[in-house]
């Protein structure tokens, strides 16, 4: 802990409308999250959550500022050094799961190993340790039609882990499931922050935003305050 | 990615949606299929003519005698007969020719135990197996002593042979021709069709003398009723139609400015428009498959690009995961591609087959070479790296964010 994970200076983003206008959605915002850091992002719909998001996760790069990610500035990057940058450092969690129905729960945990290099037998044995972990290693050659909401975003969390990434990113993790799994997906992260991970969350509910150390409001774009002690809010 | 992961998520994505590979499969099968059938089809064709040519003798000329004009209707080559024995024996002395044989041609019953045929007898001398490159398969070809003294001896062709002796070995047998007992010497060997469909085993041959004097009788004594010529080689084919021209107007004391009367044709000219006509159309034929298979490979595009945008948020999944812009060309190359490799694999058995079919049923003449079969193939791994190429592209050109938030 204490090292610098994520640096942003003055990030800016811009979208172009099809009338030939520039939309701003991010207004120049300036932050550092520390390696072991759980923190949450809140804000309204339109706050520009989803993009600062995309950022964070090298799906996109900054119109303006800088975004460093261990060191490594995004903006001047092509998209094949994003999509392995994103291979190393990065685990996605989104709302919808997003998993490949196609795919048996062991090959789906083992794709990120497919595009990073990984010979086949350890991708077996690596992907198996990872579900058994989240308690799902009795269902490696189930697909993911087969298995309950929040059994999917434990395989889609065990897939975000099997590169050991420095930074998990969850997009409303918890968005599609109910109350009870909601918990126990956001005790998988507490235990996963406990072992030292990196966690960046967006949600819009204070109860899941609960869970971090820190929670960076945004609002139109802008940071409009950053809460150090989250779990003392009540 | 290493290329067996690739080949591993290619084939996967095919047999996902098996109906739609197989029918997009079926537009490479039936591509090659009709390359590999129409080019065996023009090859066999071309193969045919090609025999035909060579079983008619190569460089080949035939002198006629000249037409007769009688009251002002001309009757036609070879009814006057201006050629003579000697005129042949005279072209056969010109350097540019290999050998010539006089052609003394008349249908006549021929008489055999309890069997009878009528056929084409031929009166000529034995430098008519150098003209036509025509072996006996059994027996002897005339003797010079043959052709003196006017020997009644015949040779036969094999459709002769299967109709006067069936099985019997005719070798020595005496049959009669017009009555005259004549003894096989020889049987001539299989020549199959001529170009124009003409059984050129529906033949015998006797003695140019003995056909002039015990035979056909001797209406023009010392006449032939056209003269076969084979020039030394290819080259000198024009050199050899002008001296004969030369020597039989010389011969004939034909004045300048007078009509010849005799022509000269030259069958090897013929036999070549012949073999380029059959190229032609067996070009053609292939031509036409080829469409067949261009119909394919846009078949292949077309699905390609519709899988392509209903797998966009897969992509997106993918290249958020981490897959590089090659990942996700080649792995859409590559199913391209392996569609149309196993459909013209699966063509090839199927072009095969029926040209097997077609020539055990209808008696088609047809040829597969291992060259067409490697033609349809190589053509049908471009077409699917061509066609498959956009898709493709268009797949790995995709931006992360966009495919993720694709319904």
């Amino acid at each position: 802990m204490g090292d610098i994970l994520i640096q942003a200076t003055s990030l800016t983003k811009d979208y172009a409308l099809d009338e030939g206008e520039i939309v701003r959605v991010l207004h120049g915002l300036d932050f550092t999250i520390e390696s072991g850091e759980f923190l949450a992002i809140m804000g309204p719909s339109g706050s520009g959550k989803s993009t600062l998001m995309n950022l964070l996760g090298c799906l996109d790069t900054p119109s303006g500022g800088h975004y460093l990610l261990k060191g490594e500035d995004t903006a001047a990057m092509s998209p094949d050094q994003l999509a392995s940058l994103r291979s190393r450092k990065i685990g996605f969690v989104f709302q919808g799961f997003n998993l490949l129905p196609r795919k048996s729960l062991i090959d789906n945990v083992a794709l990120p190993l497919v595009y990073s290099g990984v010979p086949r037998v350890d991708r077996e044995r690596i992907a198996r340790a990872i579900l058994e972990e989240v308690g799902l290693g009795d269902r490696l050659r189930h697909r993911p039609g087969q298995l309950s909401g929040g059994q999917q975003q434990r395989v889609a969390i065990a897939r975000a882990l099997v590169n050991k990434p420095s930074l998990i990113l969850a997009d409303e993790p918890t968005g599609n499931l109910d109350t009870k799994t909601s918990e126990d997906i956001l005790a998988l992260f507490d235990s996963l922050h406990q072992q030292g991970l990196t966690i960046i969350l967006v949600t819009h509910e204070p109860d899941v935003a609960r869970h971090a150390d820190k929670i960076l409001y945004l609002i139109d774009g802008r940071i409009d305050r950053l809460v150090v002690n989250a779990h003392a809010i009540q | 990615m290493q290329f067996s992961d690739t080949f591993l998520e290619a084939s996967q994505s095919m047999g996902a949606n098996r109906l739609r590979t197989g029918l997009t499969m079926l537009g490479m099968i039936i591509g090659v299929a009709s390359v590999v059938l129409m080019l065996a089809i023009g090859q066999g064709a071309q193969a045919l003519v090609t025999e035909s040519i060579a079983s008619m003798g190569s460089n080949l000329f035939i002198v006629l005698s000249g037409a007769s004009t009688a009251g002002g209707v001309r009757m036609g080559g070879g009814t006057v007969p201006t050629l003579t024995y000697k005129d042949t024996m005279a072209i056969g002395e010109l350097e540019s020719i290999a050998a010539v044989a006089p052609m003394l041609p008349n249908s006549a019953p021929m008489v055999y135990g309890s069997n009878n045929w009528t056929t084409q007898v031929v009166g000529t001398t034995s430098e008519y197996f150098e003209v036509r490159d025509w072996q006996p398969s059994k027996g002897v070809v005339f003797t010079p002593t043959d052709l003196r003294s006017a020997n009644r001896v015949v040779l036969l062709g094999q459709t002769v042979v299967n109709h006067l002796f069936g099985d019997e070995d005719p070798l020595g047998k005496i049959l009669r021709i017009k009555n005259n007992p004549f003894t096989v010497v020889g049987v001539l060997s299989s020549k199959g069709q001529s170009l124009d469909g003409r059984d050129q085993d529906d033949t015998a041959l006797i003695p140019f003398t003995t056909a002039q004097r015990k035979v056909f009788g001797n209406q023009f004594p010392g006449m032939v009723r056209y003269a076969m010529a084979k020039a030394t080689s290819a080259e000198v084919m024009t050199a050899a139609e002008a001296q004969m021209n030369d020597l039989l107007r010389q011969r004939h004391r034909i004045r300048s400015g007078m009509d010849d009367d005799f022509s000269i044709r030259n069958l090897t000219a013929l036999a070549q428009t012949a073999q380029g006509a059959t190229k032609a159309m067996s070009m053609m034929l292939g031509a036409i498959a080829g469409v067949s298979l261009l119909v394919g490979g846009i078949g292949i595009m077309n699905i390609m690009l519709v899988s392509v945008t209903e797998r966009t948020r897969e992509i997106g999944i993918r290249m958020a995961i981490g897959a590089r812009t090659f990942d996700i060309l080649s792995q859409f190359l590559l199913e391209a591609l392996m569609i149309s490799l196993s459909g013209s694999l699966l063509g090839v058995i199927l072009g095969v087959t029926i040209a097997w079919l077609v020539a055990t049923s209808f008696g088609m003449n047809v040829v597969v070479t291992l060259t067409s079969i490697l033609l349809a193939f190589g053509v049908a791994a471009a077409v699917g790296i061509f066609f498959g190429f956009y898709p493709a592209k268009k797949a790995s050109a995709l931006r992360p964010i966009e495919a993720l938030r694709y319904q």
